[in-house]
C-alpha cells in the first residue's frame, strides 16, 4: 500500500522521562487520503465479511484463499485474513461488572458476544471463579 | 484501579505532546516508531467531531481527539519498549461492531502478513508475524509493503443499545471505574498484532501451511517433553487442552518469572489454642479487590458472621452490634451467598475487621470475584469444606473471642501460573477455546498479565518486570 506522508494530520512526539536518560520516542499519527482509506476499509470489510462466512479473504489486497508466496530470494510470505485476528469481547455481568476476553476469530468473537455467559478463561483452581463476584 | 499502579501521567502539553514518566529502566535503548495510520472518513471514528469533556489526562475536546490521543498512548507504551529501525505501520478504525446492550465486541488487531526465510530470520522455515519481520531484517521485508498491523475498534460502545452504561474510557490514567479502559484494550490487542501469538492451529495442531511459527519454538508440550516444532500434530493439539501442561521455555521469561509471579498461591494458616481439628493450612483463593496476597500479611482471632436475619446472607448487612464486637480488630469469616463478595468484605472493613476469609457455599475453591476500590483489607476464598471444618473449631468461642488465629501469607513451592521449574505455563484449558487457547499467558498467573486472554481491572500499562512477562516474550522470539 502505497502511504502519503503529505497527509500527515498529527505527530506525536512522546518523550519518557527515564531515570538516567532522557530519550524521544515516536508515535506518528496521519491520514491516508480518500482513496487509499477508502481502499483500505473496504479491503478489511470484506476480509472480516468473508471470515464471518468461513472463507479467507486477504487484508491487505483482497486476495481470495491467500497462499504462501514465494520469492527469488527465498523468502516465504503470506497474506493473512480477518480470520487470524484477535477480537476483544465485553459483557456486563448482572453485578454491573464488566468481564472482557480476548479471543481469536471474528466468528468466535460473535458468538462469545450472544452466548448467556463467557466460557471460563481458568485453567487452574485459584482463579477458578475470578469473575464470578457473589 | 489504583493511581499509583499505574505510570504516572507527567505533562498534557498538548493534545499531540505527552511527557510521561515511565519507571522502565533497563530499556533506555528501546526506540520503534509506530505510525498510526487513521483510515477513518470524515466525521467518523478518529475524525469524530462530537464535542467531549476531557478525562483521565486525554486533554481531547472531541470523541474523535480522545479516541486518537488514547490510541497514541498505548502505541507509546509499545513504541518506548520495543526496539527496531523500520517504522511499525498500523491501520486504525472506529466502526460500528456486533454489540447488545450486555455485550460487544470491542475491537480487533492483528498482523495482516507473515513471513519466513527472510535476510535476518533467526529461525529458518519459521513464520514470524510482519513487523517482526522487518525488525529483524533491518528492512520491510515485503514485496509489496502494507501496514504491519490492522485494528479497528467499536464505534457504537456506549450508545444506546450497545453497553452503554459501560461504554469505552479514553483517560490516560486508567481510573475506568465501571467503563471499559481502551488503553488496556488496544495495549493487548497490538501486542498480538506485533506478534503475541502463534499462527500454528492450536485446536488440530497443524501448522500453518506446513511452516511452524517462532513461537512454536518455545512451547513446550510437557507430556511429550517436545517443543511444539519437535511434537506430532496430535501432541500439539493435546498439550493446548492439557491444562497446565503447555509451557512457555524461552529464557528470557523463564528468567523474569521470579520478579514477576508470586512464589506460592494464597493461603490461610490455621492455628490457636481452639483450632482444634482445624489447624493447618489452607491454600484460598485470591480475591479480585483488596490488598493482594503477595507473603505472610494479616494475623489475628478468626470469627463467625452470623447472619442478621434469616435469608438476608451473612456478612450482606452493615454489621450489627454483636457482629461488629466479633469481628473488629479480628478477621472475619463470612459464607458465600445473597450478595456480592465485595459487599460483605466492605461490610466486615466498616465493622473494623482486618481481614475476611469467605467460605464457598458450592464445591470448588472461591476466588471471589468483584470489586470496590474502597476495600482495603484482604480477602481470600476458601472451600465449603474447609470453611465447615473450620468453623468447628470456633463453637467454643465467646462473642469477641475464638482461640482460633488466622494468618494469611502464601503457600507452595511454584510460581503462580508457572510450572515446577519456574517456566511460564500458557493458556491451554480444557476445552479448547477458539483464539484464547495457547496465544496467551495462563490466567492462573499472578500478578495478572496484560497478555492473559481476561483484561484485567489490576493492570499496569507496564509491559515489563516486575509488573509484565508480555515484553520478555518479545525479546525471547526476537524482539
Amino acid at each position: 500500500m502505497k502511504l502519503s506522508l503529505s497527509k500527515i494530520v498529527a505527530a506525536v512526539v512522546v518523550t519518557f522521562g527515564l531515570a538516567a536518560v532522557a530519550q524521544a520516542q515516536n508515535v506518528i499519527v496521519r491520514s491516508l487520503d480518500a482513496a487509499e482509506s477508502a481502499k483500505a476499509r473496504a479491503t478489511i470489510e470484506a476480509s472480516m465479511q468473508a471470515a464471518s462466512r468461513g472463507q479467507r479473504i486477504g487484508m491487505v489486497t483482497g486476495t481470495v484463499d491467500p497462499q504462501p508466496q514465494i520469492s527469488r530470494n527465498g523468502m516465504v510470505s503470506q497474506e493473512l485474513d480477518a480470520s487470524t485476528l484477535m477480537f476483544s469481547v465485553a459483557r456486563v455481568n448482572t453485578d454491573g461488572r464488566v468481564e472482557m476476553v480476548c479471543i481469536n476469530s471474528l466468528a468466535s468473537a460473535q458468538a462469545a458476544a450472544t452466548a448467556p455467559i463467557f466460557a471460563k478463561r481458568i485453567s487452574l483452581s485459584s482463579k477458578e471463579q475470578s469473575n464470578v463476584s457473589k | 484501579m489504583s493511581a499509583s499502579k499505574r505510570f504516572t501521567l507527567k505533562a498534557l502539553a498538548s493534545a499531540s505532546v505527552i511527557g510521561c514518566a515511565l519507571g522502565i529502566a533497563g530499556q533506555a535503548q528501546a526506540a520503534a516508531t509506530i505510525i498510526i495510520n487513521n483510515i477513518n472518513q470524515p466525521g467518523v471514528g478518529f475524525n469524530d467531531t462530537t464535542p467531549a469533556v476531557p478525562v483521565g489526562g486525554n486533554t481531547g475536546t472531541t470523541l474523535g481527539q480522545q479516541r486518537l490521543i488514547a490510541f497514541t498512548y498505548a502505541a507509546t507504551i509499545w513504541s518506548a519498549t520495543l526496539t527496531s529501525s523500520v517504522p511499525i505501520i498500523v491501520n486504525a478504525q472506529f466502526t460500528p461492531l456486533t454489540c447488545s446492550a450486555t455485550t460487544g465486541v470491542l475491537g480487533s488487531a492483528g498482523a495482516t502478513q507473515i513471513f519466513a526465510d527472510f535476510a535476518g530470520a533467526q529461525r529458518p522455515n519459521t513464520w514470524y508475524a510482519y513487523a517482526l519481520a522487518n525488525k529483524l531484517a533491518g528492512t520491510n521485508v515485503a514485496t509489496s509493503p502494507s501496514p504491519q498491523i490492522s485494528s479497528n475498534f467499536n464505534s457504537n460502545l456506549g450508545t444506546p443499545g450497545c453497553l452503554e452504561t459501560s461504554g469505552w474510557y479514553y483517560g490516560l490514567d486508567g481510573q475506568e471505574g465501571t467503563r471499559i479502559d481502551f488503553v488496556a484494550v488496544l495495549q493487548h490487542e497490538l501486542g498480538h498484532g506485533l506478534g503475541f501469538q502463534t499462527f500454528t492451529n492450536g485446536s488440530t495442531g497443524a501448522f500453518n501451511n506446513g511452516r511452524p511459527s517462532i513461537w512454536d519454538h518455545f512451547l513446550l508440550s510437557a507430556a511429550a517433553n517436545k517443543n511444539w516444532v519437535e511434537a506430532t500434530a496430535a501432541e500439539r493439539a493435546a498439550s493446548a487442552i492439557s491444562v497446565n501442561g503447555l509451557i512457555w521455555t524461552g529464557p528470557a521469561v523463564t528468567a523474569a518469572v521470579p520478579s514477576v509471579l508470586r512464589f506460592g498461591q494464597a493461603a490461610v494458616t490455621i492455628s490457636g489454642v481452639a483450632a482444634g481439628a482445624g489447624a493447618g493450612t489452607y491454600v484460598a483463593g485470591d480475591s479480585s479487590f483488596g490488598p493482594a496476597v503477595l507473603g505472610p500479611s494479616i494475623s489475628g482471632q478468626l470469627m463467625p458472621v452470623a447472619e442478621q436475619g434469616a435469608g438476608t446472607g451473612s456478612g450482606c448487612l452493615p454489621f450489627n452490634a454483636a457482629n461488629t464486637l466479633a469481628v473488629t480488630g479480628r478477621v472475619a469469616l463470612v459464607d458465600r451467598g445473597t450478595c456480592g463478595f465485595a459487599v460483605k468484605a466492605k461490610n466486615a472493613q466498616n465493622a473494623g475487621a482486618i481481614g475476611v476469609i469467605i467460605a464457598n457455599n458450592a464445591a470448588g475453591l472461591l476466588a471471589p470475584g468483584g470489586g470496590d476500590p474502597s476495600v482495603t483489607i484482604p480477602v481470600l476464598g476458601i472451600t465449603q469444606a474447609q470453611g465447615n471444618t473450620i468453623k468447628a473449631a470456633l463453637l467454643t468461642r465467646s462473642r469477641s473471642r475464638s482461640g482460633v488465629i488466622a494468618s494469611f501469607g502464601v503457600f507452595g513451592t511454584q510460581y503462580t501460573g508457572a510450572d515446577l521449574f519456574g517456566r511460564a505455563q500458557m493458556f491451554a484449558p480444557n476445552p479448547f477455546q477458539g483464539g484464547s487457547s495457547v496465544s496467551h499467558f495462563d490466567s492462573a498467573m499472578f500478578r495478572n498479565q496484560l497478555m492473559e486472554p481476561a483484561i484485567n481491572s489490576d493492570l499496569t500499562q507496564s509491559v515489563l518486570p516486575p509488573q509484565d512477562l508480555s515484553f520478555r516474550l518479545f525479546q525471547d522470539i526476537g524482539w
